[in-house]
This record gives structure tokens, sequence and C-alpha cells, in this order.
């Protein structure tokens, strides 16, 4: 028998600290810790039995790992946190003592740090850096749109705009946005970065105010941090790209002023103000060596692909991954041909952003934003976005549309046809591009015409497609007899005017007096046909009739028969997930059929009421 | 002179005047005196009054009062220009004399013999020690502002003008260190520690920015919306349920009544006194279960009536016992052990046996991982307080716009990332703490001024 042991000596009562003890055993305050502990990535943990971890206590508190909290221990930027905290103490000496001299010098210096070191720890390769990149950006586009606080040090508002602009501009210059969401929050983007998805978000640029049940310091800490990181991606990427890092742009007039005097922004911040318009092209390091890139990519061999694939070029796989880079670039110049001019009323930055992203052109009221390039009156505009129902003068060369036909041609891959866009339409629903159905659910049918645009389905198909469909409805309705809804199922096929409206008068007309001939000739033949029977019920022989065969449902029972035969081929041991499987299909069918049916009712009901405002 | 007069007003003294001496001593001429008085010191400064004009005499009273005449009123920052009173010892005292200027040393060397050297001096020429001192303190201060520069330049945080992934963080051990031995290095605390071992695991799974439900777009469609709102629905109707939970469960709490309390408080308060009245009332209730024990005492059973010699076992007895317990724990072996050996027999048994439990052992022990999973992916407790999600944003039905222009944005994106902070195990579910109130002395005005 050895010692008895002693309690609390290792176990989870060792591996474990509280946080009061932790902040006790660094000799900090504990705002300092808390800083220390966001910006090295240490976070609380949550012990598996909170007994054990208090030594006995079963009072809730927050645990570290210990281990953890050596670590910290070892960080050279706690010597700078208490450099800080006597700093503090004599600036505080110095005011109340009244020695300017003494407050002037201990201003200029002031202790700093850097967190260069502790980037690198925490994103020990570039690639773990864009895997975390969501929060960043997200972060800091929301405190780029914040006033002047005095909780919010001063420098790091404008740092985290001149941030996200330069990730922005990356994102243009490699063309890598693919989705975009305007919610009721603010707008969702995501782009694919070096095959990475980096989802963000940003505000709407509106009054903009912070919430008072948060605490700042912890949030601007994060802040803080993520500005370091955000500030070590950009230039990588930058340099990935060629581009110089920090941006700069060819100005043509480098006078700040516009044509009445007046100015937006002093001399010194003319080209960050630029940049920040998102409309120009940045300058690039060599503009050669990528030009040869490009001509080596255009004049590759057969051999050489097949280097580069590792693989045999000819495969399927090859050729289905060749298939979607073509697609994928040509997503990419997706706006090349379309130049725009924004008014007065969209939001300039998201839409410049997205336009720009997939190489169209952009430009705005000169007095609106520094940067514009063009005016209204140029006659080569394409498109104008606008969101008020009625225009002062209109050119005849460009659509006016609504700003969400941009965004929904990138989450469709094409450009729509902007009918339905146009100023005082009321809009098609704006749809999530962030949800992917799986098979056998339900898809709002918006959705499914969207999807079979994207397969490539021409236009003229659909259409006729859709124009049975409906004469299919009409015959339905016919036997219902209600006229209003037959009128509207006219309607719905395509609404365009007067003279679509007559053409539909006069079919329904021609399709009445037809019904009227059918139900004369069927009623007399009916009554001949039971006649017939009643007289031979005496006995009688009669021709052998051929029994049809209908060859799809046959085929479909034979189907069903085997389906079976296979299910009682199942193993004992799988039948119970293959159950689940059905039951998980059942379910999504019958989800399906609810919302169907839903849908259905709500459309009748727009048609009724449609029809009724018709008719008044 | 008043001294006496009141003297003479409290005793009334008797003198006669009869004669021309007596009658000037006596007789009062106070006020006579004092006019003539009066009268030359009017001469002295400015004439008499009697004769001046009344534009002399008075001023006309214009309404206020001369500025100069004001008293100022002291702002809140006056004592700022003031010197402090913990320094007014320092000040020169007037009535202390000046300590005489301490005269310098100066060189013990003769004027004479020491300008050579204060001429070399002054034409650039210095001894070696010098020299190198001066070489010293030119290199100090020519690091001393290349420090102040770099620092300069980080405070201003231009862009990180480096690859960190490539390059890797620039090195702050002096130049002396870059080169030195790894031990001393480790010893001396200037080599970065290894990060933990779980550094780079997530505390959750979950992501960092959630997209929102597709009824959340702030032009949606109708079923995307529906199902939004009945998302939300279901969110309040728990909620509700929680919350009729807690008011139920609160309401079992008993109320005392105020009578019940006050009576409570009159116990305690009297705790300890009138102990003799409460002592006598305990003997009587004494007595009274000690007659009641006496009759129950009758009634219990029996004690074993003690060991005798005789009681005890011979040795005989205890050998035998023996043997009967080691014959007994033979045979018990024994029959073990033929049991054993007929396991041979069931070996195959025996397998499947074993095969059984350790399938159902590991399909308990991936159960449990599952679970562990699931836990180690949600959000969990930190301290006192329980993590809350934000409500769901939405919009009813009559607040979609459909337009962008017209829209209007709902929630804060900084709330709601400092909620995704919470959720994610970053930082502590914290609920902010109203700060303590300040803690005034209070005191009793004195004097009349102070009641009203």
């Amino acid at each position: 028998m050895g010692r008895e042991k002693k309690k609390y000596t290792s176990g989870a009562a060792t591996t474990y600290i509280s946080r009061t003890s932790a902040i006790k055993k660094l000799q900090l305050h504990i705002i300092d810790f808390r800083r220390l502990c966001i910006l090295k990535g240490i976070y609380p943990v949550q012990p598996k039995d909170p007994k054990k971890a208090g030594r006995g206590a079963r009072i809730p508190k927050t645990y570290f790992r210990l281990k953890d909290i050596q670590f910290l221990a070892h960080e050279p930027i706690l010597w700078k946190f208490r450099e800080r905290k006597s700093h503090k103490k004599k600036m505080k000496k110095a005011l109340y003592k009244r020695e300017i001299k003494t407050l002037q010098q201990l201003v200029k210096n002031k202790p700093t740090y850097t967190l260069d070191h502790i980037v690198k720890e925490r994103y020990p390769t570039f690639a773990d850096a864009l895997r975390d990149l969501d929060d960043p950006l997200t972060l800091c586009s929301s405190f780029a749109v914040l006033r002047k606080n005095h909780k919010i040090k001063g420098e790091l508002v404008p740092l985290c705009r001149r941030l996200i602009i330069e990730f922005m501009n990356y994102v243009i210059a490699s063309r890598s946005l693919r989705k975009v969401f305007l919610s009721i929050k603010g707008i969702y983007f995501q782009a694919e970065i070096q095959g990475q998805q980096i989802t963000w978000l940003t505000p709407y640029k509106l009054g903009y105010q912070v919430p008072k049940k948060l605490d700042l310091k912890i949030i601007s800490t994060f802040t803080e941090f993520y500005t370091t990181l955000l500030g070590f991606v950009n230039f990588r990427l930058y340099h990935s790209m060629n581009i110089l890092y920090p941006p700069k742009l060819f100005l043509s007039s480098s006078s700040t002023e516009n044509k009445d005097g007046t100015s937006f922004c002093l001399d010194d911040e003319d080209v960050s103000e630029r940049v920040a318009s998102l409309a120009l092209d940045l300058i690039k390091e060599k503009s050669t060596v990528n030009a040869e890139a490009a001509d080596e990519e255009e004049s590759r061999t057969k051999e050489d692909e097949e280097l580069i694939a590792g693989a045999n070029v000819d495969t399927e796989e090859y050729k289905k991954a060749k298939e979607e880079e073509a697609k994928l670039n040509k997503f990419k110049k997706l706006f090349e041909n379309c130049k725009f001019f924004l008014s007065r009323e969209v939001p300039r930055e998201a839409l410049t952003f997205v336009i720009r992203c997939f190489g169209g052109k952009v430009s705005w009221d000169k007095l609106l934003f520094i940067g514009a390039t063009y005016d209204e009156n140029d006659e080569s505009i394409t498109h104008q976005i606008v969101d008020r129902p009625q225009q002062a003068k209109q050119h005849l060369s460009r659509y006016y549309v609504q700003p969400q036909w941009v965004f929904d041609c990138v989450n469709a891959q094409i450009l729509l046809p902007v009918e339905n866009y146009f100023p005082g339409e009321e809009l098609p629903p704006h749809l999530s591009p962030f949800v992917r159905e799986k098979e056998g659910d339900y898809i709002p049918p918006e959705k499914v015409a969207l999807l079979e645009r994207l397969e490539g389905i021409k236009q003229s198909d659909l259409q006729a497609s859709g124009s049975q469909d409906d004469e299919e409805e009409e015959d339905i309705i016919d036997d219902v007899g209600d006229d209003v809804e037959e009128f509207e199922a006219f309607d719905e096929e395509d609404l365009e005017g007067e003279s679509q409206l007559m053409q539909a008068e006069e079919k329904r007309l021609q399709q009445m007096k037809e019904e009227t001939e059918k139900t004369e000739t069927g009623d007399g033949s009916v009554k001949k046909a039971r006649k017939r029977k009643r007289k031979k019920k005496s006995l009688h022989v009669t021709p052998g009739e051929i029994i049809k065969t209908d060859e799809k449902e046959e085929a479909r029972l034979e189907a069903s028969q085997e389906m079976k035969l296979r299910e009682m081929m199942i193993p004992k041991k799988k039948k119970y997930i293959y159950k689940k499987i059905r039951q998980k299909e059942q379910a999504r069918a019958k989800r399906h059929k609810r919302l169907t049916t839903k849908r259905e009712k709500y459309e009748e009901e727009q048609r009724m009421k449609k029809a009724e405002k018709i008719q008044e | 002179m008043e001294s006496t007069e009141s003297k003479t007003k409290t005793k009334r003294k008797r003198v006669s005047k009869k004669t021309k001496r007596q009658w000037r001593k006596h007789s009062n001429i106070k006020d006579i005196e004092d006019f003539l008085e009066e009268q030359r010191v009017q001469e002295r400064t400015g004439g008499l009054v009697a004769e001046k004009e009344d534009k002399d005499l008075f001023v006309v009273d214009s309404g206020l009062p001369s500025e100069e005449k004001r008293p100022k009123k002291k702002t809140k920052y006056d004592f700022r220009s003031q010197p402090l009173r913990c320094y007014e010892n320092l000040l020169p005292n007037p009535h202390i004399p000046a300590v005489p200027k301490a005269k310098p040393r100066g060189d013990k060397r003769s004027r004479s013999a020491n300008l050579p050297r204060v001429q070399n001096k002054l034409h650039g020429i210095f001894t070696p020690r010098e020299a190198v001192k001066i070489a010293e303190a030119r290199a100090n201060r020519k690091k001393k502002r290349l420090q102040m520069r770099r620092e300069d330049k980080m405070r201003d945080k231009l862009p990180e003008q480096y690859d960190i992934w490539s390059e890797g963080p620039k090195s702050d051990l002096p130049e002396k260190l870059k080169n030195a031995d790894p031990f001393f290095l480790r010893y001396t605390k200037r080599t970065r520690r290894k990060v933990p071992a779980n550094y780079y695991q997530k505390p959750t799974k979950i992501s960092a920015v959630e997209v929102v439900d597709p009824g959340a777009s702030y032009n949606p469609s109708f079923e995307d919306h529906q199902e939004l709102l009945q998302k939300v629905y279901k969110d309040e109707l728990a909620h509700l349920k929680t919350e009729k939970h807690l008011e139920q469960w609160s309401k079992g709490v008993t109320k005392w009544p105020a009578g019940k309390l006050e009576e409570n408080y009159l116990q305690e308060m009297s705790a300890g006194l009138f102990e003799e009245e409460k002592k006598e009332e305990k003997k009587e209730e004494e007595e009274e279960t000690e007659k009641s024990e006496s009759k129950n005492e009758e009634d219990a059973p029996l004690p074993n009536p003690p060991a005798t010699a005789e009681m005890r076992k011979t040795r005989k007895q205890r050998r035998i016992q023996a043997l009967i317990r080691a014959t007994e724990r033979q045979r018990r072996a024994a029959k073990d052990e033929r049991i054993r050996m007929n396991d041979v027999y069931r070996l195959k048994k025996l397998r499947n046996e074993i095969k059984k439990r350790e399938e159902a052992t590991a399909r308990k022990r991936k159960k449990l991982d599952e679970k562990k999973e699931k836990l180690a992916a949600g959000t969990k407790k930190f301290g006192r307080n329980r993590f809350e999600d934000a409500p769901m944003a939405f919009k009813l039905s009559d607040e979609l716009v459909g337009s962008l222009r017209q829209l209007q944005p709902e929630g804060s994106l900084i709330f709601d990332r400092y909620k995704n902070l919470q959720k994610r195990n970053l930082i502590e579910a914290k609920v902010k703490q109203r700060g303590a109130k300040r803690n005034l002395k209070e005191y009793v005005v004195k004097g009349h001024k102070g009641i009203k």
C-alpha cells in the first residue's frame, strides 16, 4: 500500500482554472485579461463535472484550461499591458499636477504593441486565415459605418473602412464574387477565393446606431485583432494578383475640385477616396508578366493539359470539369457588355461592387460621390438603375431597371429579361441563393423557372409548354363552369394589352359554342346506349373485344413489383435504415404536396382578387 | 475722555465749579471740540462740506453698480491658475534668507595650468577617454532617435508592408541575441512557448456568418415568408410557455402575512432574553416526558445477559468449527474448478458471448460519442448566465415594402456579431451590470440656516 492520495491534486481539479484565479496568476485587471484572451484566441471551457473542477464547490464559474493560461503567461504582450497600466498612472499624476511638459512627453511615449506574431501563431498558413475570414469581414464592415464614438478608438473606424474597401477591390480585380442576397438585416456576399468560400454580411448604409446592450470594449478588441489580420491578408491577396499594395490608381487629373470649385475631400485623401468609389482599376506591379501568362494559357497543347491535370484528358470527369470552368468564365463576364448609370436613390456602393465584379462599367451623378466616370447623358449607357416609379427624363437607348435586377442576374448567372424589373412594376421575389433544395423537396414556382433557365431551356419552349398547361386548365375550369376563372386563365397566359383580351373573348365564345354542341350530341347518344342495354339482357353473343393494354401502366406495375421484391431481399440488418429513408422520403413528398396545394390556393385567391379589380 | 464720561454717568460725582479753574476743569466741551476737529479735517481734505455744492457731494445712482465693484464670480476652473497647496512650502519665504549659491569646485589645477586643456576642448581635441564617451553618447542618441521613429510609424498604423506567411513575423530580439544559443534563449524566456495541444480546435461548429432564412429576404416569395413567420411564431410560443411556467412556479413560493412577519421579528429580536421563564416551562415539560418514558421502559425487551465463563467455547469446539469451515471452502473451490473445467466444452458459446458483449459496448460508446459531439457543437454555459439568442429578424406581411429604397433594416449588425461570438463560445454570456450607487456621506446641518 502506498500513501493515500490527496484530493484535488490531479484530474479535472488541476486541468481547469477559474477565471478569478487565472487573473490573479497573470496579475492583470479583468479588462486586460479579457483583451489578452481575445487577442490570443484563448476561450473559456465548460468542464464536464463542475464539482470536480471547482474542488468540491458547485458554484457556477467560468473556467479556462490551465495549460492555456500558462501559455498566456509567456506572451510578450503581457508586459506591454503592464507598461500601459503604469503609463496610465503616470499620465493621471501629471495631469493632476498640471505638469504639461511631462504630459506631452508621456503622450508621445505611449507604449504600443503589434499583433503580427499572434496572427502568425493563430494562423500558421494563409489558407487558415482565409478560412476564418467571414467573421473579420462582417465585423469590420459593420464597424466601418459607425460614427465616432468615445468608447471606440478614433482610428479604428477609418481603418476598418479602408481594409474593407481594399478587400472589395481585390474581389473586383479577381472577379471572385459568386452570390448576393439582400436580406432585411443587410447584404450577404459570397466570394470564392483560392478555393475557399467566404461569406460576409454588410449593413445598409443608413443612419446606424450602436446598440446599448453590448460591451463595446470586447467587440472592439476583436476588431483590433481582425484589422491586423485583414491587413496581412489583403497584402498577400494583392501580391497574388500582382497589384500594388497599398492600392494606387492612374489619375488623369490629380485635383479633387469639381467644376464649381467645391471638393469632396482634401488633396491627400484623394487617392483613398477614389479607391473607395470602387469604380477604377488598380495599378498592377508588372502588367507584362500577367499578359504572358494569359497567352500561355491559350497556347497550351493537349499534352501540357494532361501534365497539369495529372490524368488522362479524355476522361469524362475531366471533360465535366472543363465544361464547368468554361461556364464559370462566362459567368465572370456577365456584365461585360453593359454600361450602367446609378440614380441617386439606389445603394451606390453595393451596386458598384456587384456590377464591377462581373466586368460592367458604372457611373453615377457627379455630385453623389467622388469617382464618377461618365455623365448621365452618355448615349452608350445600356442600363440605368432607378428606384422611383416615375422618371423625369427618359433616354430611349437604355433600359430603366430596378436595383434588384442586378442582384437577381448574379444569382441566376444569366442576364434576366428586364421586363419584370421596369420601374413601377411589381418585382418578382428576391430568392435566397444560399438555399439548396434536396431531391423531392418543394421548390417554389419562381425558382423552378429560374432553374430551368439555368439549365438552358429556351424561353420559347417554356412559353409553349406554359400555354399548353393553361389549355388543360381551361378544360377543367369549363367543366366547373366558372366564367371568371376562365377569363383569368387567359389573363395569365400573356398580359399584354387589350388586343389579347379581345382575342381571349373571341376564343371563349367559340369554345362555348363548341361546348353546347357537344352536350347536345352527347345527351342523345347516352340515351340510345341505355336502351340498347335493356334490350340485350337475354342470351346473346357479342363480338370479342381487344383488351387495350396500357403499356405505361403495365411498366409501372412491373417496376413496383420488382421494387417490392428487391425490398424483400434487403437483409434484416439494413431494413431499419431502409425504412427510415423511406419514411423521410414520404414525409418530404407529403410536405411537397401540402405546399403545392397551399400555393395553388393562394394563387387562386390572387386571381380572384385581380378579376374583381378588373370587373370594378 | 469717554471713560471719564461713563464714570460720571455711573457714578454721579458732584463737583463744584465755583472757581474759574474748577469750571474749566469740569465743564463738558466735547461737542465743541469734536465739531472743531471735524472742521479741521474737512479743511484738510478739500474744503468745508457746508460750503460745497450738491454735485460735488453726491453721485447720481444710475442703477447697476460698476463692474469693478461687483465681486468676481469664481469659475469651476479658477483653481487651476493658482499655485497648488502642496507646493506652498517650496515657494520662497521672505523671512528666511536665501542659501548662498555653492561655488563650483573647479579644477584643482591652477587656471594658468588648465588653460591649454580648455583650449583643446574648444578646438575639438579630446583625450582618448573623453572621445570614447562622446562617441558612445552619440550612438545612444542615434539609437533612441531611430527607435522613436519606428514607434511613430507603428502608431500611425501604416498598412502592413510585408508577407507574414512567407517571411514570418518580425523578430523583436535585440541584434546581439539573433545568433544566441537556443538553450540560453529558452532559459532567459526569449523564445515563444509552444502552443497548447487544442489551440487550433474551434470551440464550436457553428458558422461565423449564419445566413438568414430565405423568408428574411427584402422581397421574399410567399412560401418562404410564411415559413419564416411560422418559425417566429413557434419560437414565441415556446418563450411564452416558459414564461408562464416560471410565473406558476413563483406562485408556489409562500408569502408570509404581515402579522406573521412581525411575530417572527419579535422572536428573533428577543432571542436569549427571558431565559428563566422559558427554563421553568421546559422543566415542566421534561418531567412530563420522564413520566412517559418510565412507562415505556416496562414494555421494552430485555438486554442480553452478561457473558460468563461457562458460556465460553472450548478449544475443541473452536477447532471443530474451523475444520468445518475449511472443508466447506475446499468443497466450494473444487466445485468452481469443476465448472470452469467444463467450460472447455462451452468455448464456442463463450466466444459468442464475448463478441456480443463487445458489440454492445461499442454501440454504447458510439452513442456516447455522438452525444458528446452534439454537445460540443452547441453553445455552452460559462459562469452564471446562460446564453440567450437574439430574436429572429422578420417583417410582417404588411411591413414588406417590395422596394429597396423604402426598406427599413431590422436589428443591428454589431449586436448580431456580439451574440454570434457568444453563441460560438468565444466569450461568456454577460449581463450588463449597473454601477453601484455612489456612496455619499450623510451629516446633519447645524444652525438654523440649514433648516427650511
